[in-house]
């Protein structure tokens, strides 16, 4: 402990080792900072042309990797790589779009075992192999209306994730032998469950709370409303009574209580014909 | 930090040797092999547990999607009762317009000179609003997926021209740490049997064992190595954080939403109620004003002057209550 407070830490970041740590962290800031730019976007065209540069991307990486010049490439292959991008990326956008991306993961996690597959062991491969084939599976779930688009991208993202965290740890194999490899890999395999369970507990914490509110919600407008009625019951009732007495028989009460029914309702006082001069008047003038 | 303090990297080997000399490597072994045991175990509960909670995450979505889902109908039946009411209301007064007329007629058929009332009326015009069904959000939320997969893909398209096109920036990490495939350090190696070998397990280390060498004509061999799944990780992570973000932004809205729905629907039904009350308010009104009228129509066409006292107040009583009905007219609901 003592020794770690005492190295000064400046000193490893200026050594030729720690330059290459802090020009590779930047890098895969950038690429992240880029990435979280585009992919948030609410912009749909920001998303297609991420699309279409991924599809464009891959493409021409997989051109390079087979040796490939750049300025050798040819107009056919060129051509080639525009169809690919619009079948991919533009013609069948959407679905296919999302499929081909986790086809990808699939196939990199298999291409990456096989690149470790001497040093592993063989459960540490098989269950990275078993990956793979669940993504593959999602996808023909997926073609065949089993599962929605957005079950697939999410639960591929994570199957994809825990591809990669144990090809991560199996690979330290080679660097700690594989008795530590196996302790390796249970500490990432739990720390990335610890990390899922926590998301989900949010997300779970979260609805749960929604949906009590939304049923809180309910008995308070139901409260409310029922308030409300009463009150209305209450005036109408007093109104109706009104009404009936307004409309008696009886001249006498009628002409009173006509009044009491205006003045009720809401007349302005010099309209009402309280007495038999006003209606003298009213009639005479 | 002071000179003093600084500590030598002979110094700190030293002590790391000597530590290393006083350590029981088996019994480390042992321990480690039960702790990853331990681990392993506690590992796959936690996963049980976060299945568990997602098939429950999943329930609650759906409970979430019903309550929209019923609180749109509800709003609706609510709209179309009040609105029902609303028509109602529309062709009682336009009847209440007649009686009034007629009243008008038998008024200045006595009086010295015309008379009117008030018998105009605002018609009672609500908008129906409309709000995001379940679909909807459905629709936002594959957008949200789509774009986490366009992300994810483009990630992994970055991550591979980042380790393809510059390996020099990520060949650290191999060539201090990392070992060939034959099993030497590649530290150990010099000049162009490090940079091969270093590029080897970049590209995916054993693989140049197995036949398929660096160049295996896919671009993802360029990022098969720890660089690249650190990358690819990274960039995973990056999508699902934001894809979760938004997921949890559409069910807060979806949530605002219901409330909004549910809130609506209350006005409405408090609307519904008033539309009501002036309904039944008006029908009892003009039903006991056709009565009056009834009675006080042998008096049409008479001389004020020669009526009785009782004649004068039924004709009073007659205004008074025409004077309600305009003004019960003017009744509108806020």
């Amino acid at each position: 402990m003592d020794i770690l407070q005492l190295l000064p830490i400046d000193e490893l970041l200026s050594s030729p080792a720690g330059q290459r740590i802090a020009q590779a962290m930047d890098t895969i800031a950038a690429v992240q900072h880029n990435l979280v730019a585009l992919a948030s976007s609410e912009d749909s065209t920001q998303l297609s042309l991420l699309k279409v540069g991924t599809v464009f991307q891959v493409f021409l990486m997989d051109l390079l990797a087979s040796g490939k010049n750049p300025k050798e490439i040819k107009p056919e292959e060129w051509g080639d790589i525009a169809g690919k991008v619009s079948k991919y990326a533009i013609l069948e956008d959407g679905q296919s779009y999302s499929e081909f991306v986790f086809s990808l993961y699939a196939d990199y996690i298999d291409l990456s075992a096989k690149s470790i597959s001497k040093v592993i062991s063989k459960e540490s491969l098989a269950s990275i192999k078993c990956i793979s084939a669940e993504i593959r599976g999602k996808s023909a779930l997926l073609r065949k209306g089993k599962i929605t688009e957005t079950t697939y991208v999410e639960e591929c993202l994570w199957l994809s994730l825990e591809g990669m965290i144990k090809l991560l740890s199996s690979s330290l194999t080679t660097l700690i032998g594989s008795d530590y490899s196996k302790l390796a890999q249970a500490v990432s395999q739990l720390g990335f469950e610890y990390g899922r369970c926590v998301l989900y507990a949010k997300e779970q914490a979260i609805l749960s709370a929604y949906i009590e509110n939304q049923y809180a919600l309910d008995e308070q407008l139901q409260s409310r409303f029922e308030t409300f009625q009463m009150e209305v019951l209450k005036r109408s009732e007093r109104f109706q009574r009104l009404i009936e007495d307004a409309f008696s028989p009886n001249v006498q009460d009628s002409l009173l209580r006509s009044i009491a029914l205006a003045r009720a309702a809401g007349a302005t006082e010099e309209e009402l014909l309280t007495t038999l001069d006003d209606i003298d008047r009213f009639f005479m003038e | 930090m002071g000179e003093n303090n600084k500590i030598s990297l002979r110094s700190i080997r030293d002590a790391a040797v000597k530590t290393a000399s006083s350590i029981d490597f088996e019994a480390a072994k042992e321990k480690a092999a039960k702790a990853g045991e331990f681990i392993g175990g506690k590992a796959v509960d936690i996963k049980e547990s976060a299945l568990a909670l997602k098939e429950d995450i999943t329930e609650k979505l759906t409970e979430l999607d019903r309550m929209l889902e019923s609180s749109i109908t509800e709003y609706n039946d609510a709209y179309t009762l009040m609105n029902d009411k609303g028509v109602q209301l529309f062709v009682e007064r336009t009847r209440a317009v007649d009686t009034i007329a007629f009243v008008e007629n038998l008024v200045n058929s006595i009086s010295n000179r015309p008379k009117s009332f008030d018998a105009e009326f605002e018609a009672i015009r609500l908008e129906r609003d409309s709000f995001l069904n379940t679909c909807d959000f459905g629709q936002r939320e594959l957008q949200a997926a789509r774009e986490a997969a366009g992300g994810a893909g483009a990630g992994i398209a970055a991550g591979a021209s980042v380790a393809f096109m510059a390996p020099t920036a990520a060949m650290w990490v191999a060539t201090t740490f990392g070992t060939a495939s034959t099993g030497t350090a590649i530290s150990a190696l010099s000049g162009a049997a490090a940079t091969n070998a270093a590029l080897a397990w970049l590209g995916g280390g054993a693989l140049s064992a197995g036949g398929g060498g660096v160049v295996a004509g896919n671009a993802l061999l360029a990022m098969a190595g720890p660089i690249g799944w650190t990358i690819a990780g990274a960039t995973l992570l990056t999508s699902i954080l934001l894809f979760t973000s938004k997921k949890n932004k559409l069910n807060k809205q979806k949530n605002e939403e219901i409330e909004a729905v549910k809130n609506n629907t209350e006005k409405i039904r408090e609307m519904d109620t008033l539309i009501k009350q002036i309904l039944e308010e008006t029908v009892a009104v003009r039903t006991g004003l056709n009565g009056s009228y009834a009675l006080c129509l042998p008096m049409f066409g008479k001389d004020y002057a020669v009526f009785s006292d009782y004649q004068k107040k039924s004709l009073g009583a007659l205004v008074n209550q025409t004077k309600t009905l305009s003004v019960l007219f003017g009744k509108t609901i806020a």
